[in-house]
């Protein structure tokens, strides 16, 4: 087999011995996470020394890393291959033949047209108010001035009075033709050639209150397509799950929880989980209310006949298309085969029980009897109903 | 950056196409390798990194310098590759260890005198590379960003344009998903 031999866990030893007298500790979703995270070999000190003690503990543990440290070594050990033919020759020909050259790509299809138009639009405003401005400043100028007299030496004719020109050849580049540079990369992106990547649309939820700057945007990302995840990071994951829990119980829609799940949200340690939350039958305008609600502070008992008034635990939420790993992983935790995923939209609307289903927070698990009873009891897709995977973290 | 790297681009925009060709040497063998890895095949590979290089020379306007050359170039090559495989449909092709073009080169002379080590490495590359393939091609791609290129979180977010907690938990998914790969290949290859 592979070159395993010149690898070695990081504790010594073959990582396979269990000490005398260790306890046998069934290892948690949020242990198996610090696990991977070690073998990234990205985490603060405090999560290492975690994994020092989880290590020192549990020969369990210890099994678990050696695994994926030796699989990670198999892949970085994998043989350099080099590209042959060399593609230099191919390249610089290419180049040649296209008369290619690195300058801005300014072929755009027609959906870049209106954005085209707003640019013109709006330089042309620029360049009006640019004159109107310069105007009254020259205006302005030449008030304070008094025109001096042409004075007529002997025979000598008078030299004409050179007036600066009221719109000075500008030293910059034009502002039209800057904006247009500017626009390339996202035309280049569009015709093919790749730029940086799509940024997704994130927003903090202080801003997806009702009054929101961002609601309106969020659910324009909502309806640009079908399925969607909405990553979201949490201050507290106890407080986060509750105050979901009580929004969907006000908005009447029913919240199936996975057992696992459940225990979980009863764990007092949760910090380190993430939640998985679908949902399929859900419009954008629904999902905004919720996160309307989930982005105000709310309040809760405080003593005998108090109450008193908490921040909202929700911080940030990020908007992605639902990714296609992602929905192979949901299909697992549903029991469904992906394909099932795809749901034909139902002919007429009919009024459906709305319902959303806190997943198992354990990759790879099987589906529950909660689970199940959720997937039974999907029907066709409702008009502008929206496919949406919610993963709640705390930050 | 490197400030040979720097020098190269700023010839090519000016029009040298022999300096573009000199950046195409520098690191087409690095962006083959991990191609490789990432759409199982050679020709593939191959063909993706080509366009990916011109990609890059007809983007290179938009190169700001605010990371390595590599890295951008890479990011175009692992969103092509992605895209491609993504298109395709979903049959493997497995073509490591069996093309003599690509022969294994033993990382050690001495070990590698010993009979059949050869075959071993052979088919343990095959099994890493089947294992790979099973792989949806985001999971791939970040465990050979992370395995094979050595990066970052925050360089993989930026190559492919998800946030970081993305990252973590894609990398988190697919040693699972690899560790129960090459247990079941563990069982039915004993």
């Amino acid at each position: 087999m592979m070159p395993t031999a010149t690898w070695r866990p990081p504790w010594g030893g073959s990582g396979r011995q269990v000490a005398d007298g260790e306890v046998n500790v069934m290892l948690s979703e949020s242990m198996i996470q610090l696990l991977t995270a070690f073998v990234d070999g990205e985490m603060n000190p405090r999560q290492r020394e975690e994994v020092m003690r989880l290590l020192n503990k549990s020969a369990e543990a210890r099994e678990m890393l050696r695994q994926l440290q030796e699989n990670a070594h198999k892949v970085k050990m994998l043989p350099h291959r080099k590209v042959e033919p060399s593609l230099v020759d191919e390249i610089v020909e290419a180049i040649a033949e296209r008369k290619a050259q690195p300058k801005p790509v300014l072929v755009a299809r027609r959906r870049w047209m209106p954005y085209l138009a707003a640019s013109l639009a709006a330089s042309l405003l620029m360049g009006t108010i640019g004159v109107v401005y310069w105007r009254v400043l020259y205006d302005g100028d030449k008030s304070n001035k008094i025109d001096e007299p042409v004075i007529v030496q002997n025979d000598k004719k008078p030299e004409p009075k050179v007036i600066p020109d009221p719109l000075p050849t500008p030293k910059k580049q034009n502002p039209l033709l800057a904006m247009m540079s500017n626009m390339t990369e996202a035309i280049v992106r569009d015709t093919g050639a790749p730029v940086p990547p799509e940024k997704h649309f994130a927003a903090s939820f202080r801003d997806l209150d009702k009054a929101g700057k961002a609601t309106s945007q969020f659910v324009h990302e909502l309806n640009r397509g079908k399925s969607v995840q909405l990553d979201i990071t949490v201050k507290n994951n106890a407080d986060a799950m509750k105050r979901l829990q009580a929004v969907l119980k006000h908005h009447e829609i029913k919240l199936v929880t996975d057992p696992s799940a459940k225990k979980k949200l009863d764990d007092k340690n949760q910090a380190k989980v993430e939640y998985l939350v679908y949902a399929e039958n859900l419009t954008s305008g629904e999902l905004a209310k919720l996160v309307n609600e989930l982005s105000e502070s709310y309040v809760v008992p405080a003593g005998l006949n108090n109450q008193k008034s908490v921040q909202s635990p929700y911080q940030k939420m990020t908007v992605l298309p639902l990714a296609a790993d992602e929905k192979q992983t949901l299909a697992k935790l549903l029991g469904v085969d992906p394909s099932a995923l795809e749901r034909k939209d139902a002919k007429t609307a009919t009024k459906t029980e709305r319902s959303i289903v806190l997943l198992p927070t354990t990759p790879g698990a099987q589906p529950s009897a909660e689970v199940k009873q959720f997937v039974n009891s999907r029907r066709d897709a409702q008009p502008g109903a929206l496919q949406v995977l919610i993963k709640i973290r705390q930050e | 950056m490197s400030s040979d790297d720097l020098r190269l681009i700023r010839e090519c925009r000016e029009g040298n196409n022999a300096a573009y060709g000199e950046l195409v040497s520098r690191y087409q063998d690095r962006l083959f390798n991990s191609l490789l890895r990432l759409v199982n095949n050679a020709e593939d590979a191959r063909d993706v990194a080509q366009e990916a290089f011109l990609h890059a020379y007809q983007s290179l306007h938009t190169f700001k310098g605010d990371s390595l050359f590599f890295t951008w170039l890479y990011r175009i090559a692992v969103n092509t590759a992605i895209s491609m495989k993504r298109k395709q449909r979903p049959t493997i092709r497995i073509q490591a260890g069996g093309d003599e073009r690509n022969s294994v080169d033993p990382l050690d002379s001495t070990e590698s005198n010993r009979p059949g080590y050869a075959i071993e490495m052979a088919e343990e590359e095959r099994a890493v590379h089947d294992a790979l393939a099973k792989l949806s091609p985001d999971h791939r791609a970040v465990l050979v960003m992370k395995d094979m290129e050595g990066m970052k979180y925050e360089e993989m977010a930026d190559v492919l344009g998800v946030p970081v907690g993305t990252i973590r938990s894609r990398l988190h998914r697919a040693r699972l998903e690899m560790r129960d790969i090459f247990m079941q290949q563990d069982k039915s290859d004993p």
